[in-house]
């Protein structure tokens, strides 16, 4: 555990370098929000809920999605396909500290990072706002294991999808593609609601509901306990398949490597 | 006591062919073809413990493969590999803490980081107790001349410091097989006696087996006794730097300037163009007669004399595989 805990640290060393660069980059990913707050707004005008969601609840909704974003959707697929591609893999594979604990502990420095930048912008608002929330409820436990094992869903599937670099050259368009679905599908940019009922129907049971908008909706108190508890038995069991998967491409895709560039 | 075992290992890449013009990548788009490019071909050998190796060839000769077929970075197509009696491909962790491996070319330390905070880490990995990793850091970091460059960002450094900085971090863990590609690379001569030191000391003081690649000629000459010569992908040559010499004592080299191999000498067993400058490599045997063609033909600049080291290497280097 040392050796994870020493990642997460230089991780942690690293960002703080780049001070300005990340809370300007943290800056930047408020701006669409603040446009769709803006347009949100100009919709409730004239009615008084769509999709379900009140004003403030949508606004919670977005606020929350912000807040934890970067946090769940972190693209550590660029991180492995990168170093697959670069040969960097080399020196990783020649220490005695297996390579997915290394990227596991460089993604949970990143979205420790992320949740203490955009935490430092979003919790005041989402407690001006809301002050509910921060009500230690069992939505509110809930919502905390959900967001736990929501990276761990994000963790394996993004992880698998950088094994590709293992079997193909160049998944620079896979990534672009994935970077805009997953982000569509996971609830970020509309809350599940607002999809039509066959695509609510398959997101219901797909993993990407389960990698940002579920654990969203338990802590907005979208969704009853019952539902909640529901909910995370999925996520358990998209982390099984995806904690396999990740275990099966890994392993095929090392047997592959050619270690090209180094 | 041998700690490397390597039969018959063999390893292919598998590379697409690139078509040129604009029908070629239409083609290629449709049809995609590929070649499989042999790297390292049925090659075997065996290193004792306490070796300093020089593995030598030109470019694309097999060298890098074959340090990464040792080191378990790659699983050999065809052959056995056995390193300190494990298979390297397994990467056990017994395994990987035993051995160390420097990339001239790769680097290991966080770029933004001073190397400190490598060290660190370097340090929980290896499960380095805290007085071993002080004690171990201070000797290294003082040979190498680095102890002020330890909490400077890697970013800030030269190549050389970095290079330094490198070499203590594959070596922090004292493995007991060190694989050594191209370690000084780009490096200025300072820098270059600097590490070749080192890799003496850690050699001497800890009987560490050390397989290097280097294209230095100094780095072989004062480093390694035994070189083993590969081009493409076959082991040409392996022996110690005296059998080398031996093999080229019987001979001579001929420059003969302002030529471009005119001159056709039967007994030159190779003919180079370097330059304005035609270079016959002739058997001692064969000196007399060679000696009266050329003043028969009037070839009076002419310069002759015994193979250095450096031309032994080059010559035996363009040898087929």
């Amino acid at each position: 555990m040392k050796a994870e805990i020493q990642t997460f640290k230089n991780v942690i060393r690293e960002t703080a370098i780049y001070r300005s660069n990340t809370v300007a980059s943290f800056l930047v990913i408020l701006v669409p929000i603040l446009f769709l707050l803006v347009f949100w707004n100009s919709a409730f005008d004239t009615v008084e809920s769509i999709g379900g969601y009140s004003r403030n609840q949508l606004f919670a909704y977005y606020l929350l999605v912000v807040f934890l974003q970067d946090v769940l959707l972190i693209r550590v697929n660029y991180e492995i396909s990168g170093d697959v591609r670069s040969g960097r893999l080399s020196s990783y594979l020649l220490r005695p500290f297996g390579y997915i604990r290394h990227c596991f502990s460089v993604f949970m420095a990143v979205s420790s990072n992320a949740l203490l930048y955009t935490g430092f912008i979003v919790i005041p608002i989402l407690a001006l706002m809301s002050p509910e929330f921060f009500r230690l409820t069992p939505a509110l436990c809930i919502g905390a294991l959900s967001l736990l094992l929501a990276s761990l869903i994000s963790f394996c599937f993004g992880s698998c999808f950088g094994c590709i670099s293992f079997w193909f050259e160049d998944i620079s368009s896979l990534q672009t593609g994935l970077g805009i679905f997953v982000p569509i599908l996971s609830g970020a940019f509309l809350p599940m609601s607002f999809f039509p009922g066959w695509l609510k129907g398959l997101l219901e049971v797909l993993p990407f509901r389960y990698s940002l908008s579920f654990p969203v909706e338990v802590l907005s108190g979208r969704i009853d306990t019952f539902a909640s508890l529901n909910g995370l038995i999925i996520q358990v069991f998209w982390v099984i398949v995806g904690a396999i998967l990740l275990m099966f491409t890994w392993s095929k895709g090392k047997r592959v490597y050619t270690a090209y560039g180094s | 006591m041998p700690v490397i075992f390597a039969e018959g290992i063999s390893k292919s890449y598998r590379r697409h062919k690139r078509q040129a013009g604009i029908k070629g990548l239409v083609k290629d788009f449709f049809r995609r073809e590929y070649e499989t490019i042999p790297a390292v071909r049925d090659i075997s050998f065996q290193v004792n413990k306490g070796d300093f190796i020089g593995y030598l060839g030109p470019n694309g000769a097999g060298k890098t493969t074959t340090l990464k077929l040792l080191s378990g970075i790659l699983l050999p197509d065809s052959g056995s590999v056995k390193v300190l009696d494990e298979e390297p491909f397994q990467r056990k962790r017994e395994f990987l803490r035993k051995i160390g491996f420097v990339m001239g070319s790769k680097s290991q330390l966080w770029w933004d980081l001073p190397a400190i905070d490598t060290f660190r880490l370097m340090q929980d990995i290896y499960d380095i107790p805290e007085s071993d990793y002080l004690s171990r850091l201070s000797s290294l970091a003082e040979i190498l001349n680095v102890v002020n460059l330890l909490e400077i960002p890697v970013r800030k450094l030269s190549l050389g410091e970095r290079m330094k900085l490198e070499t203590i971090c594959s070596i922090l863990h004292f493995p007991d097989i060190v694989f050594l590609d191209e370690p000084t690379i780009g490096l200025d001569l300072v820098s270059q006696e600097a590490i070749r030191q080192f890799l003496k000391w850690y050699n001497k003081e800890h009987g560490a087996t050390i397989l290097l690649t280097s294209h230095y000629i100094r780095d072989i000459e004062e480093l390694c006794e035994r070189v083993i010569l590969i081009n493409h992908g076959r082991i040409t040559f392996d022996g110690t730097q005296k059998d080398l010499h031996t093999i080229y004592s019987n001979y001579v080299l001929i420059d003969i300037e302002n030529s471009r191999g005119e001159i056709s000498l039967e007994q030159a067993e190779k003919q180079i163009q370097i330059g304005n400058t035609c270079r016959y490599l002739i058997k001692k045997i064969d000196l007399p007669a060679v000696t009266a063609r050329l003043d028969s033909m009037g070839s009076e600049s002419r310069n002759l004399r015994e193979l250095s080291f450096e031309e032994v290497l080059k010559i035996k280097m363009q040898d087929e595989g």
